[in-house]
């Protein structure tokens, strides 16, 4: 494509853009004032407000103020749509460490079992999590949610969990979990779940 | 101050109050679904029409969550084509690669400011496009500290490996001109806000692939092969910063866990659409080509 085509194309199609421009930005304003964007994004709140705060200076300086204002206000509208958390990537929680988070129970346990998985196999451990009820034959769960970005990037990461008595909680419930290791092979893969474990609910996880 | 919106109603000659052609088509297709439905027995269509609204409420939540996400970096871009915009020609060549080398941003960022990148030299453009969007600053450490200091150069010299095919084959057979806006005429925060919508542009393509597979898609792929972990990498494009840790919970083999952190980032959605927005078709070619040898070096290396 010859330049001065390209250009012409970049002169139309920028406009449109920058409506799409402007509908982000409002959308991030409507998150970070409903408190909602940390289920989305793994930055700190100052990070994104500092984003809109150029994303909008910007559009000012190079746009109509009234287009923009008419599209951020269209992007406000939006981000009252955004739900305050994001589904579960995979019904089947990872039960392998992602070695990046320390001093949390639950990917310690799993990163000694990663490095010698004989170290903590038949032995009973604590760990604490959120919890995931049994769901269309798939064993219920103990994780954390590992985000180092945002959605595409983010993984549960847990234990299979086989209770000693029947119960039956919400998910997303903060639990504790004391149950004894035990390796199984699924499908090809090794993974690891606590059995006859006892669930009991706590108030809030440590971070 | 609505004079703007009232003269473009009048007038109905700007094209953004139009909607795109591509969303014309959704009444269209809308219209179809709705047909097939009710040709149908309630019984069949009623599961599979919550499936697909499942799925596609999941997609949105995740797109939206990448658009987020990459706000703050599109605008560190923006700012980047802009300043590079401004700085005298002769020192603009040293301070994009530097930046592409040195700045711990992934492609996001990049997105942004391709379209200066695309003005420097064949040669110094691809090294920069590819060494920075495979192996910045944050990529390496973040691969070091997840799967050790051996994948860390493992991945550098694979980086290394496409960067430099790239270069050799944009310096030597490449040799139609890059594509890019012409920015000298723009002020300060028009090139800015010019970069980070055309970026967004893209992004958001990418975007609606990644939010797709990961609604659709299984994530038990612990035993895949390097393929499928390519594969899987380059139609997800995560962060360079967390493809490490994908790689690590996701891959129990270190030659599926390379493949996917180097798939991930010189062949994935996001890349090649950059490519071919800034560089045109050949250069995309020769680069995709050039990123899947590493790959496949890298998978015999390890």
């Amino acid at each position: 494509m010859p330049w001065s085509d390209h250009d012409q194309l970049a002169r139309v199609r920028a406009p449109r853009l920058y409506a799409g421009l402007a509908v982000l930005d409002g959308a991030i304003a409507c998150a970070l004032a409903r408190h909602v964007v940390h289920a989305f994004v793994s930055a700190p709140s100052w990070l994104m407000c500092a984003g809109a705060v150029v994303i909008s200076f910007a559009l000012l300086c190079s746009w109509h103020r009234a287009l923009f204002a008419c599209w951020f206000a269209v992007g406000t509208v939006l981000g009252f749509g955004l739900p305050s958390a994001l589904p579960a990537p995979s019904l089947v929680v990872v039960t392998h460490a992602s070695a990046l988070s320390h001093g949390i129970d639950l990917f310690d346990a799993l990163e000694k079992l990663d490095d010698d998985p004989a170290a903590l196999t038949g032995r009973r451990i604590t760990v604490t999590g959120l919890w995931r009820p049994s769901v269309d034959g798939v064993c219920a769960a103990v994780f954390r949610r590992v985000m180092a970005c945002c959605a595409a990037d983010s993984i549960d990461v847990g234990f299979d969990v086989v209770p000693a008595r029947a119960i039956s909680l919400r998910a997303n419930v903060p639990v504790q979990v004391s149950g004894e290791v035990e390796s199984v092979v699924r499908d090809g893969e090794v993974r690891y779940r606590l059995r006859d474990a006892s669930v009991s609910v706590v108030a809030r996880l440590r971070e | 101050m609505f004079g703007p919106i009232a003269h473009s109603i009048r007038r109905r000659s700007l094209p953004y109050l139009r909607p795109p052609r591509s969303l014309r088509l959704v009444p269209l297709a809308a219209g179809a679904a709705l047909a097939l439905a009710a040709a149908l027995s309630p019984a069949c269509v009623a599961p599979k029409a919550s499936a697909a609204a499942t799925i596609g409420l999941r997609a949105w939540s995740y797109w939206c969550s990448m658009l987020l996400g990459a706000s703050p970096l599109l605008a560190v871009g923006g700012l980047v084509a802009a300043v590079a915009s401004r700085v005298p020609r002769r020192w603009n060549g040293a301070l994009l690669l530097a930046t592409s080398i040195c700045l711990p941003g992934c492609d996001c960022t990049m997105n942004a400011y391709c379209g200066e990148l695309a003005r420097l030299s064949p040669g110094v453009g691809a090294f920069a496009v590819i060494w920075g969007a495979c192996c910045n600053p944050i990529a390496l450490v973040a691969t070091a500290l997840v799967l050790g200091p051996r994948m860390a150069l493992d991945r550098a010299l694979c980086g290394f490996i496409a960067a430099g095919f790239t270069a050799l084959a944009w310096g030597r057979w490449a040799a139609l001109p890059a594509m890019h806006l012409s920015g000298s005429r723009h002020s300060f925060w028009e090139r800015c806000a010019s970069a980070m919508a055309t970026s967004l542009g893209s992004f958001s393509m990418a975007a609606v692939v990644a939010s797709i597979i990961i609604s659709v898609g299984d994530r038990h792929l612990a035993n895949a092969s390097g393929l499928v972990a390519a594969a899987f990498g380059a139609l997800l494009s995560p962060c360079s910063s967390s493809d490490s840790i994908l790689a690590r919970v996701l891959f129990a083999h270190p030659k599926s866990q390379l493949s996917f952190m180097l798939a991930a980032q010189c062949l994935d959605v996001r890349q090649v659409l950059m490519l071919r927005r800034h560089f045109g078709l050949a250069r995309t070619f020769f680069a995709v080509g050039s990123s899947a040898t590493a790959c496949a070096l890298g998978y015999a290396l390890v």
